[in-house]
């Protein structure tokens, strides 16, 4: 019982961190039809700017002005560059994106060195929230579950609610009208980039403090969020949402069963003898390819995604 | 097979021929200098464990040189292997081109293999121009049991040897009851796991093994789960071969589930293990390693001073590249030559004064047996624990000391030596 509750707990937390992620990748894609490739690099840019800028002004700045920065860089990047590719197609923008992988990820080891350096929650944020079952549930678990809330709820409020939401949204409905009835559509485009990329930031500000900051950080979450988006359904918000949280449970709970897949496919050992190796592995052992196989399932029976409103 | 020379081979020796004849070979009285190709990771998530060893074997060739009377000049060329053996190979072929026939590092396990298996064919087919390998790292204990070969030498002790001095250690520790094994998924992590098990039953098979993980290699961000598992199991003790970032995370995970154990490690002095430990970590994270900063002697003294003033960002956590450097220093005046075949077989059972001790070049294997130690994680107060590490204000106190001949294990090599 303990050990799924505080499971349950662990699935949470890592699956709203990968959504704070996947949220800001899928929200530049719904509304602006760009598949960023870059985004986890500045996810990785956020948790070092933060990094920086904590070690002058405190974590809290830090987790204020590194995602505002790093807004401020996207901004720059989509009027200065992506525009002009887009008008180009899709082509062009994924390999400016791509390679924008590689120049942040050679830049970051040229700043801040090859290793992982000393970000870390501060102090109020080390101790334990609360203990039930035996079982101690950190603070800076329940930090990063309230920070995704908060940000999903902002992002939420910001275009559903609000006239510069609505104007969004028209404007990406209809791109020309709105420019017609006097909107700076290539303003609006600006704006939703650099939010987007923000929420990176923020996600880097916070993940690369409870994880480990180092260089090769934004590889190992750039693969997963383009699965969480894919199962999500691209452009999809609410699909973002609970495919990281579903992809966050199978992961967690299936390093928790102590179980073989022999176990499980018992009867089906005699139909395969030659896949012993297979049958052998934990279920622990599978569980980190379990998303990757879950995409592949997603992309043959239902290729929209769980949300999704367009086909990939 | 039969080997039959193309005309550019014919040319080649032709040349070195007239060339040995005109001008006589390099005796040592005069300066004689002998390049090394050096292979690295240099690029991707292992690249500053490559920068680590590129700097650290840098400033011990540097102070090597620089000896009164030195009659031998080492000459590194650093590539950048990536990490993969397809790069190493392409690599090799250079330096065989330019005539290199020294080559040290390599990077994973697979490299090294593909290495080890380019070299011995290169020799076979090239008598004459043969090429040494120096390993000072890749601690496969296959690379001295069933894969070892004449033209490849290790410097470090592998992984069944770290093994045998953190068991020992560990089978006096009577506070020990309960083991949980986590390692990564892949070679180095299986033997970890495997060493444990054989060895912790035979030195105490009171000692209950509550469990065995084995994780993707660097793939898993959060290890909460893995830590909730260890503790449900009632582990007390944790063994495991995780470095890097798998180190750095399972240690977070375990501190911050409050999960009260020992942890025996291989790795926890390197790449962010100590910053990520912190307080947390004194009296219980252990670590069983060649390298002892608490004792260094005057030249060690002075490579780490040197090394931290140039690279102030890297640890020198790692001894193996100084006896290396030595042992072929000490090989090439032995038998006074800068040939492969003629210091290989001087370096064949030699012992010399390594940095923490006495250090021997077993002849059969080709594995040297060098001096081990167990340590505990503590601050550093400048007495036992003579220096902080990473930055922090902590570091390693030495609890034990294996010297050469405690983790000398049987080996199962049949080498086949040149004629």
């Amino acid at each position: 019982m303990d050990l799924a509750f505080v499971t349950l707990l662990n699935a949470l937390s890592y699956g709203l961190l990968l959504f704070m992620l996947a949220a800001g990748l899928t929200l530049v894609f719904s509304l602006m039809g760009i598949m960023n490739f870059a985004h986890a690099s500045l996810y990785m840019l956020g948790a070092y700017m933060a990094y920086s800028v904590s070690s002058q002004v405190g974590f809290w700045g830090g987790l204020v002005v590194a995602p505002v920065i790093v807004a401020g860089i996207g901004m720059v990047i989509e009027r200065y560059i992506l525009r002009h590719l887009h008008a180009r197609g899709h082509i062009p923008e994924l390999l400016f994106t791509f390679g924008l992988v590689l120049l942040i990820e050679e830049s970051v080891k040229l700043v801040w060195g090859l290793g992982a350096v000393d970000y870390r929650v501060p102090v109020e944020l080390r101790g334990t929230l609360f203990e039930l079952f035996g079982a101690r549930f950190p603070m800076h678990k329940g930090f990063v579950i309230v920070v995704a809330l908060l940000s999903l709820s902002a992002i939420w409020w910001l275009v559903v609610r609000t006239r510069t939401g609505l104007v969004v949204r028209a404007a990406l409905a209809n791109p020309g009208m709105v420019e017609s009835l006097g909107h700076d559509v290539g303003r609006v485009f600006t704006l939703v980039f650099g939010l987007g990329v923000g929420l990176a930031g923020l996600a880097g500000a916070v993940g690369g403090a409870v994880l480990v900051t180092e260089p090769a950080m934004a590889a190992h979450l750039g693969t997963i969020i383009f699965v969480v988006v894919v199962v999500g359904g691209l452009g999809s918000i609410k699909g973002a949402l609970i495919a990281s949280v579903l992809i966050g449970t199978l992961e967690t709970f299936l390093i928790a069963l102590d179980v073989r897949l022999s176990d499980v496919l018992a009867p089906l050992t005699g139909l395969a003898s030659g896949l012993d190796a297979v049958l052998a592995l934990k279920a622990s052992q599978v569980a980190p390819i379990m998303p990757y196989l879950l995409m592949v399932a997603m992309l043959i029976f239902r290729p929209r995604g769980l949300f999704g409103e367009r086909e990939i | 097979m039969c080997f039959r020379p193309n005309r550019r081979q014919i040319v080649s020796g032709l040349a070195a021929g007239v060339a040995a004849a005109t001008f006589p070979l390099p005796l040592l009285a005069q300066t004689a200098r002998l390049k090394i190709a050096q292979l690295e990771i240099l690029s991707g998530g292992l690249a500053v464990l490559g920068e680590t060893n590129a700097r650290s074997v840098e400033i011990g060739a540097e102070e090597f040189n620089a000896r009164p009377g030195q009659t031998l000049k080492l000459d590194i060329q650093l590539f950048d292997s990536k990490g993969s053996a397809q790069e190493a190979q392409a690599i090799f072929s250079q330096i065989a081109d330019d005539g290199i026939r020294y080559v040290t590092g390599g990077g994973t396990s697979a490299v090294v293999v593909s290495l080890i298996d380019a070299i011995s064919r290169h020799n076979e087919r090239n008598p004459g121009k043969e090429i040494l390998y120096l390993n000072h790292q890749a601690i496969d204990p296959d690379f001295t049991n069933g894969r070892c070969n004449f033209w490849h030498f290790r410097f470090d002790p592998h992984v069944f040897m770290r093994m045998e001095a953190l068991t020992r250690f560990l089978a006096a520790d009577k506070t020990v009851k309960q083991v949980f094994l986590i390692n990564q998924d892949y070679t180095f992590g299986h033997q970890v796991q495997n060493s444990a098990k054989q060895q912790l039953a035979e030195k105490r098979p009171d000692v209950k093994i509550v469990g065995e993980e084995l994780h993707p290699i660097g793939r898993v961000r959060d290890f909460s789960p893995y830590i909730a598992k260890i503790k449900a199991a009632g582990a007390d003790t944790i063994i495991t071969g995780n470095f890097g970032s798998d180190l750095v995370l399972l240690i977070r995970a375990a501190n911050d589930a409050g999960l009260n154990v020992k942890f025996y490690t291989y790795y926890g002095n390197a790449l962010g293990a100590p910053t990520a430990l912190g307080e947390a970590g004194v009296g219980r994270m252990r670590l069983v390693t060649g390298m002892d900063l608490n004792a260094l002697n005057p030249r060690m003294q002075a490579i780490h001073k040197r090394f931290k003033e140039k690279y102030p960002t890297l640890e020198l956590f790692h001894a193996a590249y100084f006896d290396m450097i030595d042992m072929l220093g000490a090989a090439v005046k032995k038998s006074g030559s800068t040939e492969p075949l003629a210091v290989a077989r001087a370096m064949e059972g030699m012992t010399i004064e390594g940095v923490f001790g006495p250090v021997a070049m077993r002849a059969d294997d080709h594995q040297m047996m060098a001096p081990l130690f167990v340590q505990t994680f503590s601050p550093a107060d400048g007495k036992a624990v003579k220096m902080g590490i990473e930055g922090t204000k902590f570091g390693y106190k030495t609890e034990a000391k294996y010297a050469s001949a405690d983790t000398r294990l049987p080996h199962s090599c049949v080498m086949k030596k040149p004629a």
